[in-house]
Parts: structure tokens; C-alpha cells; sequence
């Protein structure tokens, strides 16, 4: 890795900041150029205070929030980490003025299992076993930029890395319409959504050998006959009930104008994935990231006004798009050589992009850094929240689709 | 239309209890004396390095409680992947539909009969666990749900509180954990 000494201040947009790796004596700064995909890194003493106010992400990547100074009615509140309300251990400091949510940061550490202290010096096919737990649900993504980084994965697995990926896209964005219908009380869409969400991880288990494809590369591919006539069944239902989902209004105006990010806050918070695609800002690591050779000619689907609405207008369009991809996948056994390399690259998870880099000498892993795809958009959620009022904290939060698991696994590990 | 959509899909609601559970059975380990990262039954990670068939999750129930109506289930995560957290939300979807059998969650501990217990606990979430388990109204009971609360990654959930029941799984499925909170009730054995 060629990482010059510069002043982070100093790096102009269109770089963006996409992972900050802080320690005692130096950070190392990973800048990605989402136009053209190129990656640099760079290095500084220090994290200056001025990034923070250029670069309000690197606050995400450094867990330095501090809420601001409120209003004479203002009122400091912290929410979690065992609140029933938020699924997961993690928590927000919240600022609010009545009902309205003045300033929301994300209170992050509850879930540091500092996995990735694990891998260092483990086999890369050992190490691949934590990795598929830094968050169950995007572990096919994690496992798969694992496995292009650290193997050499032959053709045909990368089909069914394909495959797998989509699996994961499609079960993660069906899960998310059904917390946001649970959310509206639409209890019928809510139980339709959670039994196709189960189905899906049936197909996963019976395919990939894993519901949630921990493994899938140690697993599968199994034999599957009646994969195809599920998906196809699947799609079927999931169109006609998305369609019946965005004709209920009581569903639509609970989501439309909630949490809004608009193009000119995302491209200041340097976000990406469905937040940014939801705001008209086409950036997708499925044309810049390490598998863009499986999606050639991909086009994102984006909207405009970036608000929860949109984003699930961007959720089910992919959906669409991923069960279609389904219906005529194929793939074929996997076989793997560990490559003696220094290696980095992006993966659109399902709900934005993650960042990966690994050292591997002598089949095992030296090096390890995880931006993982949550933290930025956990920072992305604070932005948009400012300003709602608090019943439309559930809707916001679940249209991002994100975990504290996730982005509680951020670090650098050597 | 929404009832239509439903009458077309039909029953989706698994037999279990009374009948067999419909759901594919996960892979688990033939034998346990091989594992590469010395695991027992209950913190193994099913990660395919050694010989695996389908199979059911190991469970182990210590203790009963005497609750033969509704139960009152407190989730709480100490350091999971999420991916407990989701096979627990899945009991309220149609296949399991856990209310039918009495099942219930609550969103404290003061009100809750059981405590889910998932995810390896962590340092910060230690002294948060203690104090759910001392806001339980008696009679209460901890299931140690999954490897990771098992001691997959060191910390188990039983060297903080005391637990009433285990189960093993990466995740363990829907169906499973009906088992174990059915177990713990009495309502069960296997």
C-alpha cells in the first residue's frame, strides 16, 4: 500500500472520504473517486478539526459526535441500548424540542466484538469464518469481497457468488419493506412480507446450506431442483404485493418526506449506496467495486427526493431487478488458491457500500481493515432525522436497512 | 384485495408443536471431537470445516418455570450478529405465528417471564444484562440463545446471569427457539 503524507484537508471533491483508519500515532485516510472507482490512501498525524466540518462523515469513522448546544426548551434523551425499539444493542443520544427532533448522533460501541482481532495470523480459510459474522445479514457480501481479495475464486464460483449476493439483496430489502409496513400497523402487508422473508431463507438454506449463507462457500452449492419454480413464484408475489403496498396512502404518507437527504447532503456526507441512489445520486459499488465484471452494463436505479419513500422505491425496484437475475441464474462449484497479496476493494451490500483490505503472506492474514456499510449510513441517518418529529423515528431508522452489529465491526487490524 | 391475497396463500403455519416442524433442518457438525477451534456442541459455528449433516439444534433446559398460559419474552442483545435477532423477529411471521401458543414479547424486563439472551456478550453490555435480570419478576428464566451466548467467541451469557436454558445454533431457527421457550415452560421435551 503507497500511502503519501498528506493533509486530509488538502484532498478535493470528487474524492470522497470513504473510510478512516484512526490510531494513537497516525490515521490512515482511504479516499474513493465514485466517478471513475479509483482508490487512494493517504496518510496524517492527526484527524484536524476543520475535516469535521469539510468532512462531517469522518465524525462516523472516529466516533467524535458531540450533540450541539439546544434551544431553552431543548432536552438531551439517550435511547437504548436495551430498548425494545431498536432490535439490536445500540443506542442515540437525542436532542429534542417537544416532539421534534432537534439533533440525533448515533451512540456506537455497544457491539464491539472486535472480530476482527480474530483473523490476524489465522488462515485465510479460517479467517473467513469470522468474517461471515461481523453482521449475519450481509455475510455473503463480506464473505465474497473476502474471498476476491484473499482467493482466487474460478469462474464459475463467481457465478455463484453472484447468485448468493442476490439472494442476500433480495431477503434484506423484503425485510426492511416489512419492518417499514409494521411500522404503518399495515399488519397484513407486514405477515405477507415476513413469510416471503422466511421463504427466501428457506431457499438460502437449501441452496447455499446456510439461511443466512454463513459458509455458503464451504457449503454449497447444494442441489436445489425446485429453485427456480420458488423464485419464479416469489416474484410473482412480490409484485403484486409491492404494487398493493404503494397504494395504500396511510403507508405512503408516513414515509413520504420523512428523514429526507437530499443530492446536495449526500454529496457533503460523502454517502453512498441506497440513500444516494434515493436522492438522485447514482453511486453503487456494482460499477465501481471488486465484482463490477458480474454486473456489466448495470445501471442503478435512482429517485429524487430522498426521503424513506424513495428509498423504498429504490429497494423494490432492485428487488425486481434481483429476482429477475434469479430466475436465470446459474453456478457451479467453488475452488480457491489463497493469493499472496495486498488487496482492497468496495461490495454494494444490501445496503450500501462496504470497504475491505487484507494482507495475505504465506496463506495467512496479516492484514485486515472493514469499513463496514452501516457506519456512514448510521452517520447519514443523523443528518436526515434533524428536524422530524419522534413518531417518525421507527420509519426513518428502518428505511435504511443498517445494523449496529455492522458498524460496530469498523477497525484495522494488523 | 389483501384478503384475497391471503385466502390464495392459505394456511403457512407450521403443525409444530402438535405435529412435526415443516421448516429444512441446518447443518450441524457428525461428530464434535474434531473441531479446529476446540467448540462444544453448544458454541459451534457450523462452519464446515469438519463433517456436517441436516439435523435439529442441541438443546439443553436446566430449569422450568411455571407458566402454563401466556408467556412474556424480553429479547435482549449482548453482541450478536443480527442474525439471532432477525430468526427471533421471524417467530411472529406465519410460519410460527408464536402467539398461538402464548408467546409474547414485551419490550422490558419488569413485565417479561424470559429473557432471550443472544450474541457474545460484550464489555459494555455486561453490566446492562445484569440489570435486566435484576428487574425480572420472579419466577424468571434465561435461554441462552445460539453459539455466540454460548462461548463461541469467549464470554458466555451464564458467567453474568444465571441461565435456565440453552440452545445451540448459528443462528438457530424460528422453529428451534419455539422449542427451547416452550421447554422452559414445561410445554415441552424432546
Amino acid at each position: 500500500m503507497n500511502a503519501e503524507f498528506v493533509n486530509p484537508l488538502e484532498i478535493k471533491r470528487p474524492w470522497s472520504l470513504a473510510a478512516l483508519f484512526k490510531d494513537a500515532h497516525e490515521s490512515l485516510y482511504v479516499w474513493l473517486n465514485y466517478d471513475t472507482g479509483e482508490v487512494s490512501f493517504t496518510r496524517w498525524d492527526t484527524v484536524p478539526e476543520e475535516l469535521y466540518d469539510v468532512r462531517p462523515v469522518a465524525r462516523a469513522y472516529t466516533h467524535n459526535y458531540a450533540l450541539p448546544n439546544g434551544l431553552p426548551c431543548s432536552r438531551t434523551l439517550i435511547y437504548g441500548p436495551a430498548a425494545g425499539g431498536l432490535g439490536e444493542a445500540g443506542a442515540f443520544k437525542l436532542q429534542t424540542c417537544g416532539e421534534r427532533i432537534d439533533a440525533l448522533v448515533p451512540f456506537l460501541g455497544f457491539k464491539n466484538r472486535e472480530l476482527g482481532a480474530h483473523i490476524i495470523n489465522k488462515k485465510v480459510g479460517e479467517a473467513l469464518l469470522f468474517i461471515e459474522r461481523f453482521a449475519g445479514q450481509f455475510s455473503i457480501s463480506y464473505a465474497s469481497l473476502f474471498a476476491v481479495l484473499a482467493f482466487s475464486p474460478n469462474e464459475k464460483c463467481m457465478q455463484y457468488i453472484h447468485t448468493a449476493l442476490e439472494l442476500e439483496r433480495v431477503h434484506n430489502h423484503i425485510w426492511v419493506m416489512h419492518k417499514l409496513a409494521g411500522d404503518a400497523s399495515q399488519k397484513v402487508a407486514t405477515a405477507h412480507l415476513a413469510a416471503m422473508t422466511e421463504e427466501l431463507l428457506r431457499i438460502n438454506l437449501r441452496l447455499l446450506g446456510h439461511r443466512y449463507g454463513m459458509g455458503f462457500l464451504r457449503h454449497g452449492p447444494r442441489e436445489y431442483e425446485e429453485f427456480y419454480g420458488k423464485i419464479r413464484t416469489l416474484h410473482e408475489e412480490f409484485t403484486g404485493l409491492s404494487e398493493e403496498l404503494l397504494n395504500s396512502r396511510i403507508f405512503i404518507d408516513r414515509l413520504h418526506t420523512t428523514c429526507k437527504l437530499d443530492a446536495d447532503a449526500v454529496l457533503l456526507n460523502d454517502t453512498g449506496g441506497i440513500p444516494a441512489r434515493a436522492a438522485g445520486v447514482a453511486r453503487d459499488a456494482r460499477k465501481y467495486g471488486v465484482l463490477k465484471a458480474l454486473y456489466s452494463n448495470f445501471v442503478p436505479h435512482t429517485e429524487q427526493d430522498g426521503d424513506a419513500l424513495a428509498r423504498l422505491m429504490v429497494r423494490i425496484n432492485e428487488v425486481e431487478d434481483s429476482l429477475a437475475m434469479l430466475e436465470s441464474a446459474e453456478w457451479g462449484a467453488c475452488k480457491f488458491k489463497p493469493a499472496n497479496a495486498f488487496r482492497y476493494g468496495f461490495i454494494e451490500t444490501p445496503p450500501g457500500d462496504a470497504f475491505m483490505a487484507v494482507r495475505v503472506e504465506d496463506g495467512r492474514v496479516r492484514e485486515f481493515m472493514l469499513r463496514p456499510a452501516s457506519l456512514p449510513l448510521y452517520h447519514a441517518f443523523s443528518v436526515g432525522i434533524k428536524g422530524n418529529v419522534f413518531t417518525d423515528f421507527p420509519f426513518a431508522l428502518d428505511s435504511f436497512g443498517i445494523y449496529f452489529a455492522d458498524a460496530d465491526s469498523h477497525g484495522r487490524w494488523l | 384485495m389483501w384478503m384475497l391475497r391471503g385466502l390464495k396463500k392459505g394456511v403457512l403455519t407450521t403443525r409444530f408443536p402438535k405435529g412435526e416442524a415443516d421448516a429444512p433442518l441446518t447443518l450441524r457438525p457428525v461428530k464434535m471431537d474434531k473441531c479446529p477451534f476446540a467448540r462444544d456442541e453448544f458454541s459451534c459455528l457450523a462452519c464446515g470445516l469438519c463433517e456436517m449433516k441436516e439435523s435439529t439444534e442441541k438443546i439443553e433446559i436446566k430449569d422450568t418455570i411455571p407458566l402454563k398460559s401466556s408467556i412474556h419474552i424480553f429479547v435482549m442483545d449482548v453482541g450478536s450478529c443480527a442474525a439471532c435477532n432477525r430468526e427471533v423477529s421471524l417467530l411472529k411471521a406465519p410460519q410460527y405465528d408464536l402467539h398461538r401458543l402464548g408467546l409474547f414479547f414485551t419490550p422490558t424486563p419488569k413485565h417479561a417471564d424470559v429473557m432471550l439472551v443472544l450474541g457474545a456478550p460484550t464489555e459494555k453490555m455486561v453490566p446492562v444484562l445484569k440489570e435486566a435480570y435484576e428487574l425480572m419478576p420472579e419466577p424468571k428464566a434465561v435461554v441462552a440463545l445460539g453459539a455466540c451466548a454460548n462461548g463461541a467467541f469467549g464470554q458466555k451469557v451464564e458467567d453474568t446471569v444465571p441461565v435456565s436454558a440453552r440452545i445451540s445454533g448459528c443462528p438457530p431457527q424460528p422453529v428451534e427457539i419455539l422449542k427451547v421457550l416452550l421447554g422452559v415452560a414445561g410445554r415441552w421435551n424432546e
